[in-house]
């Protein structure tokens, strides 16, 4: 029998799975978070390994997902300092890098953006030729100013990525390992989107550097020769090293890992799930089986991103809560002890009063707690109904018009609303606690084809990507008899002849 | 004489898109040029018809050509100042009075940004009152106003000018050359005086789309319908609420065709489009036709959905809205009737009772 590991580091807790190859839950830990995450991750794979007898040599993949992105980005902390070259010989001026951005995310990311000759039409035509000397000088200022990571955009680079490459080896020519972001490595045609992200993404190189890029050595450490993955937005796989270069390609994949892992724990293909978390709360909705998206564009910390996110609405309110009571008010959060709820929660021995101790207080949760908590049950009982009134308005917003859902809720926060939610809905899996390390074990190889074609001969051209599509989830690892098209999208581009359409293909199967 | 300010813009956007009839392409890239240009050179006057002094020179000006691709390749922004020097080497010492060629879609910002460059005054019409795929089809066409002399320029520094015979010969060149041009540009044609003006185009429509677009946000903000609000400010009528079970899409010659159907558990509802929403059909009887205003809002938000963005399973409403009197002549019917997109039937006005 081969296993995977399933492993979710969250704000909060780290968590991990074991999971045989028909996907059933073996052993699970639950773990705090530590300050140093490869030493939670070890800590947290170390005592999962613990519990079990089988041999190390039947491990053969350990899938991370984790918020920690998401988190450096909404705290501003750990960003490096951006420089950006447009490649784009009609220089544009319509729209300036960073429009719309919040102002102080702006100043704490952006030093410069110089626009040089190149890019191309859409039919591969040149925009204007690319000269070597101006793209050099333009790193060399860009560093000049204090850039500390320099993002490249060209104009169609989805299409004719040979730009960016080639000042992808004059910034390694200029200074070895520099950090550098190439948009076409992130997402498809919209130029202000992909620079967004690829902006977005150049700053966070910084937040996985310290702490991710040892996890591998703490698995050899722990002698597991497994392969080390981290999984990305959409539920598939990323390996490490390109994690560390991009990512902003895991920076949705916490909800997608809980939602995708309730729904498979339950065995329900519709439904909708609330995941309690430590500090948060998020809502989604399930359907067939897959996520339901949102149709607007995804937007993280007030900027306009290119992917696809799962339809999720949060709630700062989690087992952590901190909760503060005055004369005339009480406050459910959003502060949250987080990581040290352990420690700093009353019922754990600690001086903080959270939405933890207050469920334990209303009786209404059964919790296994080192110390009793004097607070007068029916008020206790109030709050925490407070609490639940606040979750039950956004899981109505996610249901619309679809009032007979059932209710999947996940996540070390459930428990706190076992005795609270309505019998006939509420569903609480075997496992929920560890509904996103199992979702993470879940995800797949996939691969992206992004590009615009003539499709006067359809059948011919679209067989065509979906077999580069296929070709490329194969060289990412995936198995060759297991890999299927999971998504087309065709966008005509009307108002031109040559029946012109952006056409993109994702190829998904499971790892080999 | 009013302002456009920064504030307007995203009720236009909303407004302009209600205005498109599912057509005029999505708004964001162009919405977030116009703010850059207003914030940069500040507010832009606008003025209306009966403001119009005869001699001024009243120029609509558009973007042509796919707008997916001005997603990828960003307007330059020099466009909009290279066609008004061309134009006014051509017509010596004019005031150049600005105009939307198209208000419905993304086209509602194009002249607003060009004005508030060359810090020109704008006119609150335009020649379509809602969004239309070809150049021919404009209520100066209807009008007697010759197509040429047309200019086009691009974000690469070329301008073209085309005097053609007829308007039907200045679409085919303007989109000939606009492919050349990475099949995206600036145009404006159909230029004429003041007084001509003021018998070929349709006033008040820029105004028209910030009011539909601040009752839409004044009903989102006191979490009233902003259906309801839409339709109350529109003089529209609600056509059909369901689900999408059915999108159906193909390009033929270059322009979106599909069609897309609704459900609501007792009725089904379908929309044939071509870029535009053109024809309703509720249980297979026509309640709407082309030229009159067919758009797909977003049930919950009130928010328009363009063509290409149409889902399955998005909740809908559809709304109905008179068009303006010009397309409603014998003349206009010709330029943009059903028939001219190949449906067998005649144009009917909105049917008072609709099956709900």
């Amino acid at each position: 029998m081969k296993y995977i590991i399933g492993i979710d580091i969250g704000g909060t807790n780290t968590d991990a799975v074991l999971v045989d190859e028909k996907m059933r839950v073996v052993y699970f830990v639950k773990t705090s978070t530590t300050k140093s995450i490869e030493n939670g991750f070890f800590n947290c794979i170390s005592s999962l390994l613990d519990k079990t007898s089988i041999s190390l040599d039947n491990i053969e993949k350990v899938f991370v997902g984790t918020t920690h992105v998401i988190n450096a980005l909404l705290e501003k902390r750990d960003l490096y300092k951006v420089g950006l070259i447009r490649v784009a010989g009609h220089f544009p001026e319509s729209i300036p890098a960073c429009f719309e951005w919040k102002q102080d995310l702006k100043n704490a990311i952006l030093v410069g953006e110089i626009t040089i000759n190149g890019g191309y039409e859409c039919d591969g035509r040149k925009l204007s030729s690319f000269n070597e000397f101006e793209a050099k000088k333009a790193i060399k200022s860009l560093i000049a100013k204090g850039a500390e990571s320099i993002a490249v955009i060209s104009v169609f680079s989805p299409m004719y990525n040979d730009l960016e490459k080639k000042i992808f080896d004059f910034i390694q020519e200029i200074k070895k390992d520099f950090p550098i972001s190439l948009s076409h490595e992130i997402g498809g045609i919209g130029f202000i989107e992909r620079e967004n992200t690829t902006i977005l993404n150049a700053a966070l190189q910084k937040s996985l550097k310290f702490g991710f890029h040892n996890l591998k050595k703490k698995l050899i450490e722990l002698n597991v020769k497994a392969e080390l993955f981290l999984t990305q937005n959409n539920g598939s796989l990323l390996r490490l090293e390109k994690a560390l270069k991009y990512p902003i390609l895991t920076i949705s994949s916490g909800p997608t890992n809980s939602f995708m892992g309730a729904s498979r724990l339950a065995k329900i293909k519709d439904c909708i799930v609330v995941d309690i978390g430590g500090t948060s709360t998020d809502i989604g909705f399930v359907k067939n089986g897959f996520i339901r998206r949102s149709l607007n564009l995804c937007k993280i910390g007030g900027v306009d991103l290119n992917f696809s996110m799962p339809d999720v609405l949060s709630v700062a309110i989690g087992g952590g809560s901190r909760i503060e009571i005055d004369e005339t008010n009480i406050k459910i959060g959003p502060k949250s002890v987080a990581k040290n709820l352990m420690k700093e929660a009353i019922c754990f021995g600690g001086n903080t009063l959270t939405l933890t101790d207050i469920a334990i207080a209303s009786n209404l949760a059964k919790i296994e707690i080192k110390k009793g908590i004097k607070f007068c049950p029916n008020k206790a009982k109030k709050i925490l109904l407070k609490a639940f009134e606040t979750i039950n308005t956004l899981i109505s917003q996610v249901e619309g018009k679809e009032k007979n859902l059932p209710i999947i809720v996940v996540g070390g926060g459930a428990i706190l609303f076992q005795n609270i939610f309505p019998k006939k809905c509420f569903i609480n899996p075997k496992y929920y606690e560890v509904a996103n390390a199992y979702g993470a074990a879940l995800a797949e190889v996939s691969a992206t084809q992004d590009i615009i074609v003539s499709l006067i001969d359809r059948k011919k051209m679209l067989s065509k990507i979906n077999q580069k599509a296929i070709e490329k989830a194969i060289e990412d690892g995936a198995d060759p008899m297991h890999v299927n098209v999971v998504d087309i999208q065709i966008i005509p581009y009307h108002y031109v002849p040559n029946h012109m359409a952006r056409v993109i293909v994702t190829a998904a199967g499971k790892r080999k | 004489m009013k302002q456009i300010k920064i504030e307007d813009l995203e009720c236009i956007a909303i407004g302009a898109a209600i205005l498109g009839s599912g057509g005029g392409g999505d708004t964001r890239n162009d919405l977030m040029i116009a703010k850059h240009f207003i914030q940069k050179y500040g507010a832009v006057s606008c003025i209306s018809a009966d403001e119009l002094d005869e001699n001024d020179l009243v120029v609509p000006i558009a973007f042509m050509g796919a707008l997916l691709i001005t997603k990828e390749k960003l307007p330059s922004g020099r466009e909009f100042k290279l066609i008004i020097e061309k134009i006014n080497e051509r017509y010596k010492n004019k005031r150049i009075v600005l105009m939307a060629a198209e208000i419905g879609g993304a086209n509602a910002f194009c002249a607003i940004s060009c004005a508030a460059i060359l810090k020109l005054p704008l006119l609150d019409a335009d020649t379509l009152g809602r969004a239309f795929p070809e150049l021919q089809m404009s209520s100066c066409n209807v009008n007697g106003i010759l197509p040429s002399p047309a200019f086009l320029s691009d974000g690469r520094g070329n301008t073209v000018i085309i005097d053609a015979k007829d308007s039907l010969m200045v679409e085919n060149l303007a989109r000939a050359i606009t492919v050349k041009m990475g099949s995206s540009a600036c145009v404006s044609l159909y230029l004429m005086n003041g007084k001509e003006a003021k018998s070929a185009i349709i006033e008040d429509t820029l105004t028209r789309s910030i009011e539909i677009g601040k009752a839409h946000k004044k009903a989102v903000l006191n979490n009233t319908d902003p259906i309801e609000a839409i339709l109350k400010k529109t003089d529209g009528k609600l056509i059909f609420q369901g689900l999408i079970i059915d999108v159906n899409q193909k390009i033929k010659d270059g322009f979106l065709q599909g069609s897309v159907t609704f459900d609501d558990g007792k009725n089904t509802c379908s929309i044939s489009y071509q870029n535009e929403n053109l024809i309703a059909k509720i249980n297979d009887e026509i309640c709407i036709t082309t030229p009159d205003i067919i758009t797909i809002c977003d049930t919950q938000s009130g928010i328009p959905i363009t063509c290409e963005s149409l889902n399955f399973s998005q909740r809908v409403s559809v709304i109905g809205i008179l068009a303006s009197d010009v397309w409603k002549t014998k003349k206009g019917l010709d330029l943009v009737g059903p028939r001219v997109f190949g449906f067998d039937v005649d144009y009917k006005p909105i049917k008072e009772e609709i099956v709900r």
